[in-house]
C-alpha cells in the first residue's frame, strides 16, 4: 500500500497519508483526486449497495482502489499493481478498506479528539 | 509554432470565469481548444512516409509528361520510361510490377500553330502507350492572363489555399509567393480534368484489376479450407517457399518479399480499403494478420491489426469496445515493444488514427485509453498527447470529469515543461488552476447554497482581472494547489513575466497547510524572483509594470484591519475618547460609531502622538521578519489655503518600527506612532514594510463600513458605507489635557481613608475651561477642592501628606447632641465640576440661585474657572474602603474646550473629550458593624440600640475613637459611658481597644429628642415633614399629570456623639459631613434604585429625601493602634427602631381630588403596575412592627389580710401605659388585660406557650377592658389592680390590645372617604390601621409583702 486516503462527501480530503518515501505527496493527492471522478461514475452505474467500489483505475504502476461508506465518505486505497489474482487482492483490499472505516469510526466517534 | 504562440495566452473557451460551461463542452469540438495539435496532425499525415510492411503511400502509378512541342514525344517518353529512376519506382521491393505507368502529353497553348501537329502526335502517343495516356492542353500566353488579373488571384489562391489546409507551416512560408502565375482558369479546369481522368479512367481500373489478380492469385485460396491446408503444408513443407519469402531486415525485423503471397494479401487488403471495401478489406486483413501472427513478423502483424481496427470503425460505429479497442491496442503494443527498434512513429500513428477515428465516431471514453499509450519518453509529444486526452475527459458523454482534466492537464503542462516549451506548459497548468478552482465551486455549491452568494460576489468582484481571481481561488486540495502555483510560478519566471509570478507565489504563501520546509522554500524562492525581477527592470528601461520602487501587495503577513486601534496620547493610562456626558450621573459613554458617519469620530490635538495598534499575525509555519514598518496615511488638510502653501513641511510623523520577527503562526502587536502638526483629517490608508529586508510590502487597510440598507439597490447589491474607523480628525480646538492618578491605592482596609490625587495638566496652546470628573462609586471617594499647581515638586510634596489629618478634624469641644439643620436633597454626586463656570445645581435648573448655599451645605469642592497652558491641577481624593471586596472603580475626566459650560450648566448631555480610568481596588475587612434593636422595658418610647462592632483583622488592635448618631428624631445616649463605670484608667483603655478577632458591645439607648417631644405639634407635617414630603410627591407622582419638581425641605438632623477616645472628631461642622452626606445619598439612591425601579432616577430627588426622620444613621470612628495612624470610620444608615413607619402605602391612594384624567388604558395600566409594584416592596420588606407598645410598671402593693397571719391575698396596682409610636395616626384601642386562668384565650393564637410559674395564683380585679384613644407620639395611662395569692415574682405582662386607627386624623385618609369607594381605596392601606396585639415578652413584677 502506498497511500491512503479518506474523502468526504464533497470529495475534499480529510485525510491522506503517504506511505512511500520515494514520491511525493502531490502524485497522491492527484490520484485520489482524479480518482473522485472514477467514484462518481461508479455511483451511477452500479447501486447495488456494495460499499467497496473494487478497483478504479490504474495509473502507471499504481492501482487505485475505492470504498464508500453510506454516508458518503470515501476510502481510496493506492496499491501497486501486483501479479496476484484480481479477485483474491480484491478481497483482501476489501477487508483492509473495512478495517479503515473501522478505525475511522472509532476516530469520529471519540470525543476526546 | 506561429499559431500557437497566439493561442497560448488564450484558454479553452469552456473555462470561464464562472465555471465550466457545460454547453461549450458537449458542443464544441475538441480541436480548437488546442489548434496546435491540428497543425501537428496535419503535418503529420503530409510527412508520413511509406514502409515497407503495408502499401498505403507506396506508388501505384507513375506519371510520365511530355511536351506537345517535342518532335517525337513518343520517344522522349520511351527514354524516361527507361531512366533510371523509374525503373527503381517500377521494381522496387515493395512496390512489385504493378505500378501502373501513365503518360501524359502536355501542350502549351502559345504554340498556335500546332494543333494538327499535336493531335497527331497524341495519336502516336495513344498508338504506343494505349489507354493509358492523356492530352492536357494549358496555356501560358501572358497577354490573356494580364487580360484579366482577377483570374489571377483566383489561380493563385487555388494552391496557396490547399496548401494552408495541408501544410500550413509551408503556407505560411511562402506566404508571398505567387502560384500559377502563367495560367488562368481554364488552366486549372484542365488540370483537374486531366487528374479526374487519370484517376477514374487507369488508376481505379489498375486498382480493381490488381485486386482481381490479387484476390485470385491469394486470398480466395487461402479463405477456403483448401488455402488453409496449402498455408499450412507449406508452412510444415515448403521449407524453401518460406525461406524466398520472409526477409529478415537490417534492424531486425521479419518482413515480406513483395512477391510473397502475406505480402500480395496485404497488398490486396490495402488497395480494397482504399477503393472503400472495407467489409472485404478487414477480412483480407484478418487473414494476412494470423499469417503474419505465425511467422513472427510483429511489424506487419501490427500494421495488419491496425487496419483491422480502422476497418472495424469504418464499418460498424456501434462496435462494441472490445472488439477495436483490442486491436489498437495490440497494434500500439506491438509497434511499441514487439519490434527490434521500437517503431513509435507508426505507433503514434496508430493512436492518432484512432484517436481521430474516436474523435470522428463520438466514441469519447475510448480516446484517453488510447492516447495514453502514448509513453512519457516521448516529451513534447507526450504532452500534446495528454491534453487532447485531458480534453476527451471533458467530452465524456454522461458528465464532464473535471479532475481527471486537471490531472492529465497538468501531466500535460509538465511534458511541456520538461521539454521547455513554457507557454503551453503555463497555459495548461492555469487551466489545471481555473478546474481545480471550478470543481470545487460546483461541489460547494451544490452542498451548500448559502455559499453561492459569497462565490458570486467574489465573481463580481474580480470580473475584471482574471489573473487575480484565479489566485484568490483556491480548493481544497491544497497540496495540489500549491503545487500548480508552484510550477505557474516558475514558469512565470521562465518567461520573465514577474508580476504574475509574485501572484502565484503569494498565492503559494498564503496556504497554511504546506509543511515548512516546503514554505521555507517558497519564500526563499519568492525573495530570490524578486531579486531578480528588480535587477531586470533595472537594467531594462521602465517598461515592465513591476517597478522595484513601488511597494506591491501580499498576503503575508495577515494584518486585521478591524483589529486596529487608534489610541491617541498613547503615554498615558486610560482610555480615551469623547464620551457622552449624561445628566443624572449615569456613566459618560462612548458616542456610537453610527451616529457620526460623516467626520472621523477619533480627534486629536496638533502634535498629540497618536498610537496605532495594529494587530499582525503570520499565517506561515516558517518565521519571517518585516522590517522598517510603517503606515501610509493620507492627510485632508481642513483648511485648503493651507494644504497647499505647506508642502514642505510635512504635515504629520509617522514613526517606523525597525524589525518586528514573527515566529510560524505568531500574532504580534505592532505600535506606530503618528504625531499630526496641523489640522485637518488623517486617514490610515494602508501598511508599508520590508519583508525580510528585501520585498517592499504595501498592504493596503480598508474596513468595509456599515452595510447599507436604505435603498432598494443598496438591499440587492452588498454596499458599504465609507468606513471611518482608521481616520483620525486633527482638529487644534480639540483639548489636550494629560491626566494622571497619584497615589491611588490597590489595597485599603475597609472604612480606612486615604489620601490620592488626580493631576491634570494641561497640554494644549489653549485654556481649557471645562473640566468635569465622573467617579463610578460616589460613596468610596471624596473629592476636594482642586488646587493649582506650578510644578511638579508640589504635588510631591501634597502627596506625601499625613494620611489621615485632612479628614478627620479633631477637636476638643464636641457637644453630646446638637441639633443642626441640614439639607434633605437626595442630590446626585457622582460628577464633579473641577473648572468652568457652573451657575447651576446638576438637579434642577430652578434652584439655581441657592447654587452656594447647596454648594456650602454638600460641601462640594469648589472649582476654579479654567485651567491656562501648562499648568497642573491637582485634585485630593480621599478613597475610602466602602465596601469590602474587590472593586474596579471607574474614574472618567472630561474635558471641553468650549467657553460656555454644557453639561455642567444643565444640560442634559454633552460631548466631551474624555479618559476613563479603572482603578483595581481590594478592601480588606476591618471592622463589622452590627446594629440591633430592642424595645426598652422601662420606658415605651424608649429603645435599646445595641452596636457590635467585630474585629476582622487578624493581628491588629482597633480603637474606638467615636460614635455619633444623627437623627431627626431620636437622640442616643450612651448607656454606660466610661465615666459610668468611674475607671479612667487601664480598664478604660481596654473597654475601647477590639483586640483581633474580638467583638465588643456598645449599648446606647434611643429616645426623642428634647424639643421633639416637648413641642405638642399636632400637624403631622411638623412632626415628620420629609415623611410627608414623600408622601405628598409621591402621590402627585402617581395620580397628576404635573410631576413634581420641589425639593424635600431641609432636615434638623440630632447629632448625638460619644466621644470614646481622648479627642472627639467634628464631623456637624466639618468637610466630612459632605462626605458623609454624599456617602449616604449614594446608598440611599441604591437602595432606592433597588426597591422601586419602575421610578426614573431623575425623580428620585424630587420624590424621597435624603433622611428619613425616624431613621438613625450611626458613624463609628477608629483608629488603628500601632505604628501606622490609619484611621477610618464605618456607618450604618438607616437604623430602624421598629416602629411604624410604612407610609409610602398611604400615598397609593388616590387623593379626592387632583387625578389626572386618563383615558387611555395603557396610562392606567402603566400607573397600577408601578402602584402594585411600590406596594409590594413596600409591604414586603417591613418587618413586623407595633405601632402600640404597652408597657406595666407597678405601683404599690398592699397585701390584705382575710385571716389568720398570713396575708390571704396580695392587691398591686399597676400602671399600664400605652405608648403610641406612629407619627401619623391616633389610634383608639382597647385593651383587655387577661387574667392566667383565662389564658387559655391566648394559648391558639400561639403566643408565648412558655408561659408559666404560678399563674394561676393571682388575677386582675376591676375593669379589665379598657376603651381609649391616643395620639401620635401620645401615651395614655390606665391603672388597673390584680390580685394575687402569694407572695413572689410573677408575670403579668397578659393582655390583648385591639387597635383601630382614628380616621380623622388628615383629611386625605382615604378611608374616611367613602364617597369614593374605587378598588384602589381599600387595596392599598396600611396594616397598622386595624390590628391586635398581644405581648411580646414577660414582665416581671414582685409581689413581696412590705
Amino acid at each position: 500500500i502506498h497511500c491512503v486516503a479518506i474523502l468526504n462527501r464533497q470529495g475534499n480530503p480529510l485525510y491522506l497519508r503517504n506511505f512511500d518515501k520515494q514520491q511525493e505527496d502531490v502524485k497522491f493527492h492527484y490520484l485520489v483526486y482524479t480518482s473522485c471522478d472514477v467514484i462518481e461514475e461508479r455511483l451511477e452505474e452500479n447501486k447495488n449497495g456494495d460499499l467497496f467500489l473494487g478497483l478504479l483505475q490504474t495509473i502507471g504502476d499504481m492501482a487505485v482502489y475505492g470504498y464508500m461508506t453510506n454516508t458518503g465518505k470515501k476510502i481510496i486505497l493506492v496499491t501497486s499493481v501486483s501479479i496476484e489474482s484480481a479477485a483474491i487482492r480484491s478481497a483482501r483490499i476489501k477487508e483492509i478498506c473495512q478495517s479503515v472505516h473501522a478505525a475511522y469510526i472509532a476516530m469520529v466517534c471519540n470525543p476526546f479528539n | 509554432m506561429s499559431v500557437a504562440s497566439d493561442a497560448e495566452r488564450k484558454c479553452a473557451p469552456f473555462l470561464t470565469d464562472q465555471g465550466v460551461d457545460t454547453n461549450v463542452l458537449a458542443t464544441d469540438d475538441i480541436d480548437p481548444w488546442a489548434p496546435w495539435y491540428t497543425i501537428f496532425r496535419q503535418q503529420w499525415i503530409n510527412e508520413m512516409q511509406a514502409s515497407e510492411h503495408e502499401s498505403f503511400i507506396h506508388p501505384v502509378a507513375c506519371m510520365l509528361v511530355a511536351s506537345s512541342s517535342e518532335d517525337d514525344p513518343v520517344g522522349a517518353l520511351r527514354a524516361l520510361q527507361s531512366h533510371a529512376t523509374i525503373k527503381r519506382v517500377h521494381s522496387n521491393s515493395f512496390g512489385g510490377h504493378s505500378v501502373l505507368l501513365y503518360y501524359l502529353l502536355v501542350h502549351d497553348g502559345r504554340d498556335t500553330g500546332a494543333l494538327q501537329k499535336i493531335d497527331q502526335k497524341f495519336d502516336q502517343v495513344r498508338r504506343a502507350f494505349g489507354q493509358n495516356s492523356s492530352l492536357l492542353k494549358i496555356n501560358s500566353n501572358v497577354e490573356l492572363i494580364e487580360a484579366d488579373n482577377n483570374d489571377r488571384e483566383k489561380v493563385s489562391s487555388v494552391w496557396s489555399n490547399n496548401l494552408s489546409i495541408t501544410q500550413p507551416l509551408a503556407a505560411a512560408a511562402m506566404a508571398d509567393k505567387v502560384f500559377g502565375s502563367m495560367l488562368t482558369m481554364r488552366d486549372v479546369a484542365a488540370l483537374k480534368d486531366s487528374v479526374k481522368q487519370m484517376m477514374v479512367r487507369s488508376v481505379v481500373p489498375h486498382m480493381q484489376c490488381m485486386i482481381r489478380v490479387l484476390s485470385d492469385q491469394t486470398a480466395n485460396q487461402r479463405r477456403g479450407i483448401t488455402g488453409r491446408l496449402f498455408s499450412a503444408g507449406r508452412r510444415y513443407f515448403g521449407a524453401s517457399a518460406k525461406t524466398t519469402s520472409t526477409l529478415v531486415a537490417v534492424d531486425g525485423d521479419v518482413y515480406f518479399r513483395y512477391d510473397s503471397p502475406e505480402a500480395l494479401m496485404r497488398k490486396l487488403a490495402d488497395y480494397s480499403f482504399m477503393l472503400k471495401d472495407f467489409r472485404f478489406a478487414q477480412s483480407v486483413y484478418q487473414v494476412a494478420r494470423r499469417d503474419f501472427q505465425s511467422e513472427k513478423a510483429w511489424k506487419c502483424y501490427a500494421g495488419a491489426q491496425e487496419m483491422v481496427g480502422v476497418c472495424k470503425l469504418m464499418l460498424e460505429i456501434h462496435a462494441s469496445r472490445a472488439e477495436f479497442d483490442s486491436n489498437f491496442e495490440d497494434a500500439a503494443a506491438m509497434y511499441f515493444h514487439k519490434t527490434q527498434t521500437p517503431c513509435q512513429y507508426l505507433a503514434l500513428r496508430t493512436i492518432i488514427i484512432y484517436y481521430e477515428l474516436l474523435k470522428h465516431n463520438k466514441l469519447y471514453s475510448f480516446a484517453p485509453g488510447a492516447l495514453l499509450r502514448t509513453p512519457s519518453s516521448m516529451g513534447a509529444l507526450y504532452g500534446l498527447v495528454s491534453e487532447q486526452a485531458a480534453y476527451t475527459y471533458l467530452k465524456f458523454s454522461h458528465h464532464p470529469e473535471l479532475r481527471k482534466f486537471s490531472f492529465y492537464a497538468m501531466i500535460a503542462g509538465q511534458a511541456y515543461k520538461k521539454s521547455e516549451i513554457g507557454g503551453l506548459a503555463h497555459r495548461c497548468f492555469r487551466m489545471v488552476r481555473m478546474a481545480l478552482y471550478t470543481s470545487m465551486n460546483k461541489s460547494s455549491s451544490s452542498c451548500k447554497n448559502e455559499d453561492k452568494d459569497g462565490s458570486e460576489a467574489h465573481g463580481a468582484n474580480n470580473k475584471d482581472d482574471t489573473d487575480i481571481q484565479h489566485i484568490a481561488a483556491s480548493s481544497n486540495w491544497t497540496s495540489i494547489d500549491s503545487f500548480i502555483n508552484h510550477e505557474l510560478g516558475l514558469q512565470c519566471i521562465s518567461t520573465q513575466n514577474y508580476d504574475e509570478a509574485l501572484q502565484y507565489f503569494m498565492a503559494l504563501l498564503s496556504d497554511d497547510h504546506i509543511p515548512a520546509k516546503l514554505q521555507a522554500k517558497y519564500l526563499q524562492e519568492l525573495l530570490q524572483l524578486f531579486l531578480e525581477s528588480s535587477d531586470s527592470v533595472a537594467g531594462e528601461v521602465k517598461t515592465a509594470t513591476t517597478k522595484p520602487g513601488t511597494a506591491m501587495e501580499l498576503s503575508i503577513p495577515a494584518i486585521d484591519p478591524s483589529m486596529t486601534r487608534v489610541i491617541m496620547s498613547p503615554d498615558l493610562e486610560g482610555e480615551d475618547g469623547i464620551f457622552e456626558w449624561r445628566q443624572g450621573g449615569a456613566a459618560p459613554s462612548r458616542i456610537a460609531n453610527n451616529s457620526l458617519n460623516t467626520t472621523a469620530n477619533l480627534c486629536c490635538s496638533i502634535g498629540e502622538d497618536v498610537a496605532i495598534l495594529l494587530v499582525v499575525s503570520n499565517p506561515l509555519t516558517v518565521g519571517i521578519t518585516l522590517n522598517g514598518f510603517t503606515l501610509a496615511c493620507d492627510f485632508k488638510s481642513v483648511d485648503e489655503d493651507l494644504s497647499t502653501l505647506e508642502v514642505t513641511s510635512p504635515a504629520f510623523d509617522v514613526s517606523s518600527v525597525d524589525s518586528v520577527v514573527l515566529e510560524g503562526g505568531q500574532t504580534v502587536m505592532v505600535s506606530v506612532t503618528i504625531t499630526p502638526y496641523c489640522a485637518g483629517d488623517l486617514e490610515i490608508i494602508g501598511a508599508k514594510y520590508l519583508l525580510c529586508d528585501i520585498l517592499p510590502v504595501y498592504k493596503p487597510l480598508k474596513l468595509p463600513g456599515r452595510r447599507l440598507n436604505d435603498t432598494a439597490e443598496q438591499r440587492i447589491t452588498p454596499t458599504y458605507s465609507p468606513d471611518t474607523r482608521l481616520g483620525f480628525r486633527v482638529d487644534p480646538d480639540f483639548p489636550r489635557l494629560e491626566v494622571f492618578l497619584d497615589d491611588f491605592p490597590d489595597t485599603l482596609v475597609s472604612g480606612s481613608m486615604h489620601r490620592a490625587s488626580v493631576r491634570i495638566i494641561n497640554r494644549s496652546s489653549h485654556p481649557c475651561y471645562n473640566i468635569a470628573l465622573w467617579l463610578s462609586h460616589s460613596s468610596f471617594f471624596d473629592v476636594r477642592s482642586p488646587e493649582k499647581s506650578d510644578s511638579n515638586s508640589d504635588v510631591l510634596e501634597s502627596g506625601e501628606c499625613s494620611n489621615t489629618q485632612g479628614m478627620y478634624v479633631y477637636s476638643d469641644s464636641v457637644q453630646e447632641a446638637e441639633q443642626v439643620q441640614v439639607t434633605n436633597v437626595l442630590r446626585e454626586c457622582s460628577m464633579f465640576v473641577i473648572a468652568g463656570q457652573t451657575s447651576s445645581s446638576p438637579v434642577s435648573p430652578s434652584l439655581s440661585g441657592s447654587e452656594d448655599a447647596a454648594r456650602s451645605l454638600h460641601q462640594l469642592p469648589k472649582p476654579i474657572e479654567s485651567l491656562s497652558p501648562k499648568e497642573t491641577l491637582i485634585v485630593p481624593i480621599w478613597i475610602r474602603g466602602d465596601r469590602v471586596g474587590a472593586h474596579t472603580l471607574r474614574l472618567a475626566t472630561g474635558a471641553s474646550m468650549a467657553q460656555a459650560a454644557t453639561v455642567l450648566s444643565g444640560a442634559t448631555f454633552c460631548n466631551m473629550r474624555s479618559r476613563m480610568f479603572d482603578i483595581d481596588l481590594v478592601v480588606t475587612p476591618s471592622l463589622r458593624v452590627n446594629a440591633f434593636v430592642r424595645p426598652s422595658i422601662r420606658n415605651p418610647h424608649e429603645r435599646i440600640l445595641g452596636i457590635e462592632v467585630e474585629n476582622m483583622q487578624p493581628a491588629l488592635d482597633i480603637e474606638l475613637v467615636q460614635t455619633t448618631f444623627s437623627s431627626g428624631y431620636y437622640k442616643l445616649t450612651p448607656l454606660y459611658t466610661p465615666n459610668s463605670f468611674g475607671l479612667e484608667t487601664s480598664n478604660h483603655q481596654d473597654r475601647l481597644r477590639v483586640g483581633p478577632h474580638q467583638t465588643i458591645n456598645l449599648m446606647y439607648s434611643a429616645s426623642p429628642y428634647g424639643s421633639a417631644v416637648d413641642t405638642k405639634c399636632t400637624a403631622s407635617e411638623e412632626r415628620a415633614p420629609s415623611e410627608m414630603f414623600t408622601i405628598n410627591a409621591l402621590r402627585q407622582y402617581i395620580f397628576s399629570n404635573e410631576k413634581p419638581t420641589t425639593l424635600p425641605p431641609p432636615i434638623a438632623l440630632v447629632y448625638s456623639n460619644a466621644v470614646l477616645g481622648k479627642r472627639g472628631i467634628d464631623c456637624v461642622h466639618s468637610s466630612l459631613q459632605g462626605y458623609i452626606s454624599r456617602s449616604q445619598a449614594s446608598r440611599r439612591r441604591n437602595l432606592l434604585r433597588g426597591a422601586y425601579p419602575l421610578i426614573p432616577d431623575k425623580y428620585l430627588p424630587v420624590l424621597f429625601p435624603l433622611y428619613e426622620t425616624f431613621g438613625i444613621d450611626f458613624v463609628l470612628f477608629w483608629s488603628e493602634v500601632g505604628g501606622s495612624c490609619r484611621s477610618g470610620h464605618h456607618s450604618i444608615s438607616g437604623i430602624d427602631l421598629g416602629v411604624p413607619h410604612d407610609y409610602i402605602v398611604e400615598a397609593l391612594n388616590p387623593p379626592s381630588k387632583g387625578i389626572a384624567r386618563t383615558w387611555l388604558k395603557d396610562t392606567m395600566q402603566e400607573r397600577e403596575t408601578l402602584i402594585q409594584s411600590i406596594a409590594d416592596r413596600s409591604t414586603m420588606t417591613r418587618r413586623q412592627e407595633r405601632p402600640l407598645d404597652v408597657s406595666i410598671k407597678l405601683i404599690n402593693v398592699s397585701s390584705s389580710v382575710s385571716s389568720g397571719d398570713a396575708p390571704a391575698f396580695y392587691l398591686a396596682d399597676v400602671d399600664i401605659t400605652v405608648y403610641n409610636h406612629s407619627w401619623r395616626h391616633a389610634y383608639d384601642f382597647a385593651l383587655d388585660l387577661i387574667s392566667p386562668t383565662e389564658i387559655s384565650k391566648l394559648v391558639p393564637i400561639g403566643v408565648r406557650l412558655d408561659y408559666s410559674g404560678s399563674r394561676s395564683a393571682w388575677s386582675w380585679c376591676g375593669t379589665t377592658h379598657h376603651l381609649m384613644s391616643v395620639a401620635p407620639h401620645g401615651s395614655k395611662s390606665v391603672r388597673a389592680r390584680l390580685a394575687c395569692s402569694s407572695a413572689g415574682i410573677i408575670d403579668i405582662g397578659l393582655w390583648e390590645l385591639n387597635v383601630q386607627a382614628r380616621q380623622t386624623d388628615s383629611q386625605t385618609l382615604s378611608l374616611s372617604d367613602i364617597s369614593r369607594p374605587t378598588t384602589v381605596d381599600s387595596k392599598y392601606t396600611s396594616k397598622n390601621i386595624e390590628c391586635t396585639l398581644y405581648p411580646l415578652q414577660p414582665c416581671f413584677v414582685n409581689i413581696a409583702a412590705n
